[in-house]
Protein backbone atom coordinates (compact mmCIF):
# COMPACT_ATOMS: atom_id res chain seq x y z
CA UNK A 1 0.00 0.00 0.00
CA UNK A 2 1.54 3.43 -0.74
CA UNK A 3 2.76 5.84 1.54
CA UNK A 4 0.52 8.37 2.59
CA UNK A 5 1.11 11.49 1.55
CA UNK A 6 1.72 14.34 3.64
CA UNK A 7 2.87 18.36 3.04
CA UNK A 8 6.41 19.30 3.07
CA UNK A 9 8.26 22.72 2.10
CA UNK A 10 11.32 22.26 0.51
CA UNK A 11 13.95 24.83 0.95
CA UNK A 12 16.43 25.23 -2.48
CA UNK A 13 20.22 26.68 -2.71
CA UNK A 14 20.29 29.48 -5.25
CA UNK A 15 23.64 27.68 -6.59
CA UNK A 16 20.78 25.45 -8.93
CA UNK A 17 17.97 26.75 -11.27
CA UNK A 18 14.81 25.84 -9.05
CA UNK A 19 13.20 24.69 -12.24
CA UNK A 20 15.91 21.61 -12.41
CA UNK A 21 15.60 21.16 -8.82
CA UNK A 22 11.72 20.62 -9.15
CA UNK A 23 12.43 18.49 -11.82
CA UNK A 24 14.52 16.24 -9.32
CA UNK A 25 12.29 16.12 -6.77
CA UNK A 26 9.35 15.24 -9.19
CA UNK A 27 11.24 12.02 -10.67
CA UNK A 28 11.85 10.93 -6.99
CA UNK A 29 7.85 11.46 -6.34
CA UNK A 30 7.54 14.62 -4.86
CA UNK A 31 4.16 16.28 -6.09
CA UNK A 32 5.09 19.64 -6.72
CA UNK A 33 2.58 22.32 -5.14
CA UNK A 34 4.31 26.05 -5.84
CA UNK A 35 7.51 27.12 -6.85
CA UNK A 36 8.58 29.98 -5.48
CA UNK A 37 11.24 31.36 -7.23
CA UNK A 38 11.69 34.42 -5.78
CA UNK A 39 12.56 32.72 -2.19
CA UNK A 40 13.92 29.24 -3.09
CA UNK A 41 11.15 27.14 -1.90
CA UNK A 42 9.08 24.40 -3.43
CA UNK A 43 6.04 23.20 -1.43
CA UNK A 44 4.06 20.07 -2.35
CA UNK A 45 3.48 16.55 -0.97
CA UNK A 46 4.98 13.54 -0.62
CA UNK A 47 5.11 10.35 1.89
CA UNK A 48 7.40 9.72 4.89
CA UNK A 49 9.55 7.41 2.97
CA UNK A 50 10.92 9.29 0.19
CA UNK A 51 11.62 12.27 2.24
CA UNK A 52 15.55 11.24 2.80
CA UNK A 53 15.88 10.73 -0.73
CA UNK A 54 14.49 14.22 -1.52
CA UNK A 55 16.92 15.71 1.15
CA UNK A 56 19.98 14.23 -1.23
CA UNK A 57 18.90 15.72 -4.09
CA UNK A 58 21.43 18.47 -5.41
CA UNK A 59 20.66 21.90 -3.96
CA UNK A 60 17.77 20.89 -1.69
CA UNK A 61 18.72 22.55 1.49
CA UNK A 62 15.95 21.67 3.85
CA UNK A 63 12.69 19.26 3.75
CA UNK A 64 10.73 20.33 6.18
CA UNK A 65 7.09 19.64 7.18
CA UNK A 66 4.40 22.15 6.19
CA UNK A 67 2.88 23.42 9.55
CA UNK A 68 -0.69 24.67 9.75
CA UNK A 69 -0.64 28.43 10.79
CA UNK A 70 -4.00 29.16 13.06
CA UNK A 71 -4.98 32.63 14.42
CA UNK A 72 -8.57 31.84 15.21
CA UNK A 73 -11.42 32.54 14.24
CA UNK A 74 -12.68 36.39 14.54
CA UNK A 75 -13.12 36.88 18.52
CA UNK A 76 -11.16 34.29 19.50
CA UNK A 77 -9.40 34.51 22.67
CA UNK A 78 -6.18 33.02 21.22
CA UNK A 79 -4.94 35.19 18.49
CA UNK A 80 -1.57 36.14 17.56
CA UNK B 1 7.66 70.88 -2.19
CA UNK B 2 5.41 67.92 -3.76
CA UNK B 3 2.98 68.92 -6.45
CA UNK B 4 -0.03 67.52 -6.94
CA UNK B 5 -1.16 66.68 -10.27
CA UNK B 6 -4.63 66.54 -11.10
CA UNK B 7 -6.06 67.82 -8.17
CA UNK B 8 -9.46 69.37 -7.76
CA UNK B 9 -9.79 72.19 -4.93
CA UNK B 10 -11.79 70.55 -2.11
CA UNK B 11 -15.58 70.47 -2.33
CA UNK B 12 -17.07 71.94 1.38
CA UNK B 13 -20.71 72.68 0.62
CA UNK B 14 -21.48 73.64 4.44
CA UNK B 15 -19.29 76.13 4.41
CA UNK B 16 -18.35 77.37 0.53
CA UNK B 17 -19.62 80.80 1.42
CA UNK B 18 -17.52 81.38 4.38
CA UNK B 19 -14.52 79.70 2.90
CA UNK B 20 -15.78 82.07 -0.55
CA UNK B 21 -14.79 85.14 1.25
CA UNK B 22 -11.71 83.36 3.12
CA UNK B 23 -9.82 81.96 0.60
CA UNK B 24 -10.94 85.09 -1.72
CA UNK B 25 -7.58 87.25 -3.28
CA UNK B 26 -8.13 89.52 -0.40
CA UNK B 27 -7.36 87.39 2.18
CA UNK B 28 -4.53 87.48 4.57
CA UNK B 29 -2.07 84.83 5.44
CA UNK B 30 -3.48 84.47 8.76
CA UNK B 31 -6.69 83.56 7.00
CA UNK B 32 -5.32 81.14 4.54
CA UNK B 33 -3.26 79.36 6.90
CA UNK B 34 -6.24 79.36 9.76
CA UNK B 35 -8.63 77.83 6.75
CA UNK B 36 -5.78 75.18 5.95
CA UNK B 37 -5.65 73.60 9.79
CA UNK B 38 -9.32 73.84 10.14
CA UNK B 39 -9.70 71.02 6.82
CA UNK B 40 -6.48 69.40 8.06
CA UNK B 41 -5.02 69.90 4.95
CA UNK B 42 -0.78 69.90 5.33
CA UNK B 43 -0.21 69.72 1.54
CA UNK B 44 0.90 73.64 2.34
CA UNK B 45 -1.64 74.49 -0.58
CA UNK B 46 -3.47 77.69 0.10
CA UNK B 47 -6.39 77.04 -1.65
CA UNK B 48 -5.80 79.59 -4.20
CA UNK B 49 -4.10 78.97 -8.00
CA UNK B 50 -2.34 80.98 -9.91
CA UNK B 51 -2.76 81.04 -13.67
CA UNK B 52 0.45 82.30 -15.73
CA UNK B 53 0.27 83.54 -19.06
CA UNK B 54 2.42 82.86 -22.22
CA UNK B 55 4.32 86.03 -23.11
CA UNK B 56 3.33 89.08 -24.42
CA UNK B 57 -0.68 87.99 -24.80
CA UNK B 58 -1.43 91.14 -22.75
CA UNK B 59 -4.99 91.99 -21.89
CA UNK B 60 -6.21 88.60 -23.83
CA UNK B 61 -5.21 86.77 -20.19
CA UNK B 62 -6.98 89.62 -18.55
CA UNK B 63 -10.25 88.88 -21.30
CA UNK B 64 -10.22 85.07 -20.67
CA UNK B 65 -10.73 85.34 -16.99
CA UNK B 66 -13.83 87.51 -17.41
CA UNK B 67 -15.24 85.56 -20.32
CA UNK B 68 -15.47 82.97 -17.26
CA UNK B 69 -17.84 85.82 -15.00
CA UNK B 70 -14.60 86.55 -12.87
CA UNK B 71 -14.56 90.27 -11.48
CA UNK B 72 -11.06 90.92 -12.21
CA UNK B 73 -8.72 93.34 -10.32
CA UNK B 74 -5.75 94.50 -12.42
CA UNK B 75 -2.75 95.56 -10.56
CA UNK B 76 -2.39 98.81 -13.05
CA UNK B 77 -5.32 99.93 -11.34
CA UNK B 78 -2.91 100.53 -8.46
CA UNK B 79 -0.54 103.59 -7.76
CA UNK B 80 3.01 102.07 -8.78
CA UNK B 81 0.77 98.85 -9.29
CA UNK B 82 1.80 98.56 -5.94
CA UNK B 83 -1.33 96.08 -4.56
CA UNK B 84 -1.80 94.84 -1.33
CA UNK B 85 -4.29 92.18 -1.74
CA UNK B 86 -6.11 92.77 1.03
CA UNK B 87 -7.37 95.94 -0.84
CA UNK B 88 -8.81 94.34 -3.99
CA UNK B 89 -11.91 93.71 -1.76
CA UNK B 90 -14.44 90.87 -3.19
CA UNK B 91 -12.17 90.64 -6.78
CA UNK B 92 -12.17 86.52 -7.88
CA UNK B 93 -8.86 87.60 -9.57
CA UNK B 94 -5.63 89.45 -8.81
CA UNK B 95 -4.11 90.02 -12.94
CA UNK B 96 -0.02 90.87 -12.83
CA UNK B 97 0.31 92.63 -15.99
CA UNK B 98 4.30 92.79 -15.62
CA UNK B 99 4.53 89.03 -15.09
CA UNK B 100 1.99 87.42 -16.83
CA UNK B 101 0.32 86.26 -14.21
CA UNK B 102 -2.76 86.17 -11.90
CA UNK B 103 -4.16 85.21 -8.37
CA UNK B 104 -7.58 83.51 -8.35
CA UNK B 105 -9.40 82.67 -5.02
CA UNK B 106 -9.99 78.66 -4.80
CA UNK B 107 -14.50 79.38 -4.34
CA UNK B 108 -14.03 81.51 -7.88
CA UNK B 109 -11.30 78.52 -9.56
CA UNK B 110 -13.89 76.07 -8.67
CA UNK B 111 -17.14 77.66 -9.68
CA UNK B 112 -15.71 79.32 -13.04
CA UNK B 113 -14.73 75.39 -13.99
CA UNK B 114 -11.02 75.92 -14.17
CA UNK B 115 -9.02 73.11 -12.90
CA UNK B 116 -5.46 72.24 -12.06
CA UNK B 117 -5.71 69.27 -14.76
CA UNK B 118 -7.69 71.25 -17.33
CA UNK B 119 -6.59 70.49 -20.76
CA UNK B 120 -5.20 73.92 -22.24
CA UNK B 121 -5.80 74.24 -25.67
CA UNK B 122 -3.10 75.72 -28.22
CA UNK B 123 -4.29 78.63 -28.91
CA UNK B 124 -5.07 79.43 -25.03
CA UNK B 125 -3.55 82.28 -23.50
CA UNK B 126 -3.15 80.48 -20.46
CA UNK B 127 0.71 78.83 -20.27
CA UNK B 128 0.23 76.84 -16.71
CA UNK B 129 -2.41 76.77 -14.00
CA UNK B 130 -0.95 75.41 -10.77
CA UNK B 131 -2.08 75.36 -6.69
CA UNK B 132 -0.27 78.37 -4.76
CA UNK B 133 1.63 77.56 -1.97
CA UNK B 134 2.51 79.01 1.49
CA UNK B 135 6.03 79.70 1.76
CA UNK B 136 8.16 80.21 4.48
CA UNK B 137 11.29 81.72 5.78
CA UNK B 138 12.59 79.75 8.01
CA UNK B 139 12.28 75.97 7.21
CA UNK B 140 11.47 75.50 11.09
CA UNK B 141 8.35 77.32 10.76
CA UNK B 142 6.67 74.72 7.74
CA UNK B 143 7.59 72.37 11.20
CA UNK B 144 5.69 74.73 13.28
CA UNK B 145 2.59 75.05 10.84
CA UNK B 146 2.64 71.20 10.78
CA UNK B 147 2.95 70.29 14.19
CA UNK B 148 0.33 73.40 15.26
CA UNK B 149 -2.13 71.41 13.08
CA UNK B 150 -1.57 68.21 15.39
CA UNK B 151 -1.63 69.83 18.68
CA UNK B 152 -5.02 71.80 18.01
CA UNK B 153 -6.18 68.33 17.32
CA UNK B 154 -5.34 67.01 20.08
CA UNK B 155 -6.61 69.88 21.62
CA UNK B 156 -9.47 69.51 20.62
CA UNK B 157 -9.96 65.90 21.00
CA UNK B 158 -8.92 66.26 24.84
CA UNK B 159 -11.78 69.31 25.53
CA UNK B 160 -13.92 66.62 23.57
CA UNK B 161 -13.03 64.01 26.27
CA UNK B 162 -12.90 66.33 29.36
CA UNK B 163 -16.37 67.35 28.41
CA UNK B 164 -17.27 64.00 29.14
CA UNK B 165 -19.01 64.27 25.26
CA UNK B 166 -19.17 61.38 23.40
CA UNK B 167 -21.77 62.64 20.70
CA UNK B 168 -19.20 64.35 18.69
CA UNK B 169 -20.27 67.66 16.61
CA UNK B 170 -21.43 66.16 13.82
CA UNK B 171 -20.20 69.58 11.67
CA UNK B 172 -15.99 68.64 12.65
CA UNK B 173 -13.78 68.22 10.05
CA UNK B 174 -13.06 64.60 10.90
CA UNK B 175 -9.40 65.59 10.56
CA UNK B 176 -9.41 67.68 14.16
CA UNK B 177 -10.80 64.71 16.23
CA UNK B 178 -7.33 62.98 16.81
CA UNK B 179 -5.50 59.78 16.18
CA UNK B 180 -5.24 56.42 18.05
CA UNK B 181 -2.73 56.41 20.87
CA UNK B 182 -0.39 54.13 18.75
CA UNK B 183 -0.46 56.36 16.08
CA UNK B 184 0.11 59.47 18.30
CA UNK B 185 2.86 57.41 20.25
CA UNK B 186 5.19 56.60 16.60
CA UNK B 187 4.70 60.45 16.07
CA UNK B 188 2.64 59.47 13.21
CA UNK B 189 0.65 62.71 13.28
CA UNK B 190 3.31 64.83 13.18
CA UNK B 191 5.23 63.35 10.07
CA UNK B 192 4.93 64.84 6.94
CA UNK B 193 5.54 61.32 5.19
CA UNK B 194 2.41 59.48 4.10
CA UNK B 195 4.35 56.35 1.28
CA UNK B 196 3.38 57.39 -2.16
CA UNK B 197 4.69 55.30 -4.66
CA UNK B 198 5.70 52.15 -1.71
CA UNK B 199 4.13 49.55 -1.89
CA UNK B 200 3.09 47.66 1.05
CA UNK B 201 1.68 44.08 1.36
CA UNK B 202 -0.18 42.72 4.05
CA UNK B 203 -0.37 38.91 3.97
CA UNK B 204 -3.08 37.93 6.29
CA UNK B 205 -7.21 37.30 6.25
CA UNK B 206 -7.58 39.76 3.18
CA UNK B 207 -9.82 42.79 2.97
CA UNK B 208 -12.53 44.33 2.93
CA UNK B 209 -12.74 45.63 -0.51
CA UNK B 210 -15.98 48.08 -0.60
CA UNK B 211 -15.32 49.46 2.79
CA UNK B 212 -15.67 52.81 2.77
CA UNK B 213 -12.02 54.19 4.16
CA UNK B 214 -9.95 52.45 1.15
CA UNK B 215 -12.63 53.77 -1.72
CA UNK B 216 -9.94 55.22 -4.38
CA UNK B 217 -7.03 53.61 -3.04
CA UNK B 218 -4.98 51.38 -4.93
CA UNK B 219 -5.28 47.51 -3.85
CA UNK B 220 -3.93 44.87 -5.10
CA UNK B 221 -5.15 41.31 -4.02
CA UNK B 222 -4.47 37.48 -4.35
CA UNK B 223 -5.88 35.17 -2.94
CA UNK B 224 -3.24 31.70 -2.11
CA UNK B 225 -6.51 30.04 0.43
CA UNK B 226 -8.86 28.80 -2.28
CA UNK B 227 -11.25 31.90 -0.90
CA UNK B 228 -12.44 34.74 -1.98
CA UNK B 229 -9.91 38.00 -0.72
CA UNK B 230 -12.94 39.71 0.52
CA UNK B 231 -12.24 39.56 4.41
CA UNK B 232 -14.79 37.90 6.49
CA UNK B 233 -12.78 37.05 9.40
CA UNK B 234 -11.67 40.67 10.10
CA UNK B 235 -7.72 40.39 10.97
CA UNK B 236 -6.51 41.13 8.18
CA UNK B 237 -8.62 44.32 7.53
CA UNK B 238 -8.28 45.74 10.84
CA UNK B 239 -4.12 45.03 10.06
CA UNK B 240 -3.91 47.10 6.98
CA UNK B 241 -5.83 49.70 8.55
CA UNK B 242 -3.28 50.40 11.07
CA UNK B 243 -0.56 49.83 8.61
CA UNK B 244 -2.37 52.05 5.31
CA UNK B 245 -5.10 53.51 6.68
CA UNK B 246 -6.62 56.66 5.52
CA UNK B 247 -5.51 60.24 6.60
CA UNK B 248 -9.38 60.98 7.13
CA UNK B 249 -11.67 58.22 7.90
CA UNK B 250 -15.10 58.57 7.19
CA UNK B 251 -17.47 60.56 9.52
CA UNK B 252 -15.57 61.76 13.07
CA UNK B 253 -13.50 58.39 13.00
CA UNK B 254 -10.29 59.11 14.35
CA UNK B 255 -7.31 58.55 12.58
CA UNK B 256 -6.21 54.87 12.38
CA UNK B 257 -3.82 54.55 9.30
CA UNK B 258 -0.02 55.49 9.24
CA UNK B 259 0.51 55.19 5.13
CA UNK B 260 -2.49 56.44 3.65
CA UNK B 261 -1.07 57.01 -0.09
CA UNK B 262 0.80 53.80 -0.44
CA UNK B 263 -0.18 51.22 -3.04
CA UNK B 264 -1.78 48.18 -0.94
CA UNK B 265 -1.45 44.54 -1.77
CA UNK B 266 -3.74 42.48 0.07
CA UNK B 267 -2.26 39.01 0.05
CA UNK B 268 -5.40 36.12 1.54
CA UNK B 269 -2.82 33.81 2.89
CA UNK B 270 -5.04 33.00 6.26
CA UNK B 271 -8.63 31.45 5.41
CA UNK B 272 -11.59 33.45 6.79
CA UNK B 273 -11.60 30.95 10.24
CA UNK B 274 -8.08 32.31 10.42
CA UNK B 275 -6.72 29.22 9.53
CA UNK B 276 -3.19 28.74 6.74
CA UNK B 277 -0.55 26.80 6.11
CA UNK B 278 3.58 27.47 5.82
CA UNK B 279 2.93 26.73 1.95
CA UNK B 280 0.19 29.01 1.68
CA UNK B 281 2.34 31.89 2.90
CA UNK B 282 5.30 30.94 1.63
CA UNK B 283 3.13 31.82 -1.85
CA UNK B 284 2.10 34.98 -0.52
CA UNK B 285 5.75 36.17 0.11
CA UNK B 286 6.72 34.79 -3.25
CA UNK B 287 3.61 37.25 -4.71
CA UNK B 288 4.79 40.07 -2.44
CA UNK B 289 8.71 39.81 -3.53
CA UNK B 290 7.57 39.20 -7.25
CA UNK B 291 5.98 42.30 -6.98
CA UNK B 292 8.82 44.33 -5.18
CA UNK B 293 6.90 45.39 -2.23
CA UNK B 294 9.23 47.23 0.08
CA UNK B 295 7.67 46.34 2.83
CA UNK B 296 6.03 42.98 3.60
CA UNK B 297 3.74 42.99 6.44
CA UNK B 298 3.00 39.79 8.41
CA UNK B 299 0.49 39.26 11.14
CA UNK B 300 0.62 35.63 11.60
CA UNK B 301 3.00 32.52 13.24
CA UNK B 302 3.30 29.46 14.74
CA UNK B 303 5.26 28.70 18.10
CA UNK B 304 8.04 26.52 15.92
CA UNK B 305 11.31 26.43 15.82
CA UNK B 306 13.15 29.18 12.95
CA UNK B 307 12.16 27.02 9.70
CA UNK B 308 14.69 27.28 6.82
CA UNK B 309 12.05 28.39 4.34
CA UNK B 310 11.21 31.98 6.39
CA UNK B 311 14.30 32.59 6.68
CA UNK B 312 15.45 31.88 2.95
CA UNK B 313 12.34 34.15 2.13
CA UNK B 314 13.91 36.50 4.48
CA UNK B 315 16.72 36.99 2.77
CA UNK B 316 15.40 37.13 -0.97
CA UNK B 317 13.43 40.08 0.31
CA UNK B 318 16.55 41.80 1.69
CA UNK B 319 18.72 41.25 -1.00
CA UNK B 320 16.12 42.26 -3.28
CA UNK B 321 15.43 45.57 -1.11
CA UNK B 322 12.88 44.53 0.32
CA UNK B 323 11.99 44.09 4.24
CA UNK B 324 9.23 41.70 6.18
CA UNK B 325 8.22 42.41 9.28
CA UNK B 326 6.49 39.58 11.32
CA UNK B 327 4.87 39.39 14.64
CA UNK B 328 6.38 38.21 17.68
CA UNK B 329 3.36 36.13 18.59
CA UNK B 330 1.20 36.09 22.24
CA UNK B 331 2.15 32.94 24.20
CA UNK B 332 4.23 34.98 26.50
CA UNK B 333 6.82 32.38 24.98
CA UNK B 334 10.05 32.56 22.84
CA UNK B 335 9.22 33.96 19.73
CA UNK B 336 7.71 31.66 16.99
CA UNK B 337 7.96 31.84 12.93
CA UNK B 338 8.28 33.33 10.76
CA UNK B 339 9.71 36.33 13.18
CA UNK B 340 11.96 34.18 14.73
CA UNK B 341 14.52 34.18 11.57
CA UNK B 342 17.01 36.25 11.12
CA UNK B 343 16.18 37.44 8.24
CA UNK B 344 12.61 39.01 9.55
CA UNK B 345 11.77 41.48 11.82
CA UNK B 346 10.26 40.47 15.20
CA UNK B 347 7.86 43.05 16.46
CA UNK B 348 6.63 42.78 20.12
CA UNK B 349 3.38 44.87 21.64
CA UNK B 350 3.20 47.63 24.27
CA UNK B 351 0.64 48.76 26.29
CA UNK B 352 -0.05 52.33 26.20
CA UNK B 353 1.83 52.81 29.31
CA UNK B 354 4.66 51.86 26.73
CA UNK B 355 5.30 48.42 28.67
CA UNK B 356 5.80 45.28 27.05
CA UNK B 357 1.94 43.74 26.88
CA UNK B 358 2.08 40.93 29.08
CA UNK B 359 1.35 38.27 25.98
CA UNK B 360 4.16 39.71 24.25
CA UNK B 361 6.61 36.67 23.25
CA UNK B 362 10.17 38.03 23.71
CA UNK B 363 13.77 36.33 23.04
CA UNK B 364 14.40 37.36 19.53
CA UNK B 365 12.65 40.78 19.16
CA UNK B 366 13.89 43.42 17.02
CA UNK B 367 11.49 46.32 17.86
CA UNK B 368 8.41 47.11 19.17
CA UNK B 369 4.47 48.97 18.57
CA UNK B 370 1.43 49.59 19.74
CA UNK B 371 -0.19 45.98 20.33
CA UNK B 372 -2.84 46.76 23.11
CA UNK B 373 -6.48 47.86 22.73
CA UNK B 374 -5.86 49.35 19.11
CA UNK B 375 -8.12 50.69 17.06
CA UNK B 376 -8.70 50.06 13.25
CA UNK B 377 -11.34 49.38 10.41
CA UNK B 378 -13.10 46.00 10.14
CA UNK B 379 -15.32 44.70 8.06
CA UNK B 380 -18.91 45.99 6.99
CA UNK B 381 -20.83 46.59 8.68
CA UNK B 382 -19.13 47.39 11.87
CA UNK B 383 -16.77 49.12 10.03
CA UNK B 384 -14.17 50.01 13.41
CA UNK B 385 -13.15 47.59 16.20
CA UNK B 386 -10.69 47.43 18.59
CA UNK B 387 -8.04 44.62 19.35
CA UNK B 388 -4.74 43.76 20.84
CA UNK B 389 -2.02 41.42 19.62
CA UNK B 390 1.89 41.62 18.32
CA UNK B 391 -0.67 41.33 15.01
CA UNK B 392 -1.66 44.85 15.50
CA UNK B 393 1.80 46.14 17.13
CA UNK B 394 3.46 44.83 13.62
CA UNK B 395 1.39 46.86 11.00
CA UNK B 396 2.57 50.07 13.00
CA UNK B 397 6.26 49.18 12.07
CA UNK B 398 4.95 48.33 8.80
CA UNK B 399 3.34 51.68 8.01
CA UNK B 400 6.24 53.51 9.60
CA UNK B 401 8.37 51.34 7.40
CA UNK B 402 6.48 52.59 4.57
CA UNK B 403 7.10 56.55 5.50
CA UNK B 404 10.96 55.81 6.20
CA UNK B 405 11.32 54.39 2.85
CA UNK B 406 9.23 57.52 1.34
CA UNK B 407 11.84 59.65 2.81
CA UNK B 408 14.81 58.31 1.15
CA UNK B 409 15.53 55.91 -1.96
CA UNK B 410 18.38 54.36 -0.02
CA UNK B 411 15.96 53.34 2.86
CA UNK B 412 15.34 49.78 1.64
CA UNK B 413 16.35 46.32 3.22
CA UNK B 414 18.47 46.29 5.92
CA UNK B 415 19.47 49.71 5.68
CA UNK B 416 15.31 50.00 6.38
CA UNK B 417 15.61 47.91 8.77
CA UNK B 418 18.69 49.55 10.65
CA UNK B 419 16.73 52.74 10.12
CA UNK B 420 13.42 51.52 11.96
CA UNK B 421 15.87 50.43 14.71
CA UNK B 422 18.33 53.05 15.27
CA UNK B 423 15.38 56.07 15.53
CA UNK B 424 13.24 54.07 17.45
CA UNK B 425 12.06 55.34 20.71
CA UNK B 426 14.09 53.97 23.48
CA UNK B 427 12.26 52.04 26.23
CA UNK B 428 13.53 51.29 29.70
CA UNK B 429 12.61 46.85 29.22
CA UNK B 430 15.16 44.58 27.99
CA UNK B 431 15.65 43.96 24.19
CA UNK B 432 14.66 41.09 24.77
CA UNK B 433 11.11 42.09 25.59
CA UNK B 434 10.66 45.46 23.35
CA UNK B 435 14.10 45.10 20.85
CA UNK B 436 15.53 48.75 20.12
CA UNK B 437 12.33 50.49 21.52
CA UNK B 438 8.80 52.06 20.16
CA UNK B 439 8.97 52.21 16.41
CA UNK B 440 8.87 56.04 15.01
CA UNK B 441 7.73 57.80 11.81
CA UNK B 442 10.09 60.12 10.33
CA UNK B 443 9.34 63.74 10.50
Amino acid sequence: MPQKKRNWIVTTSADRPITTIAKDLEKAGFSIGNVNDEIQSISGAAGDDIVEKLRSISGVVDVSADEPIDIGPPDSPDTW
Amino acid sequence: MAKKRGKQPKKDSSSSSRQGGKLGVSASVDDLLTAALERGDDSLETGRYIVTYKEAVGDEGIRSLKDRGLRVADARDYTGQAVSLEAVGDADALVFPEIGAAVISGAAFEQRGLSVQAEIAEDSPIEAIEPEYFAFADPTDQDLYLRGFRRAAEAIEQDLRSAGDAELDAELDPMVVGATWGLIACNVPASSRHGLGIKVAVLDTGLDLGHPDFAGRSVVSQSFVGEPVQDLHSHGTHCIGTACGPKAPVGTTPRYGIAYRTPIFAGKVLSNSGSGSTGGILAGINWAIANRCPVISMSLGAQTPVQAAYTAAGAAALSNGLLIVAAAGNANQPTGAPANSPTIMAVASLDNNLRRSSFSNFGKIEIAGPGRDVFSSVPRPTRYGTKSGTSMATPHVAGCAALWAQSAAALRGMALWRRLQATARPLSEPQSRVGKGLVQAPA
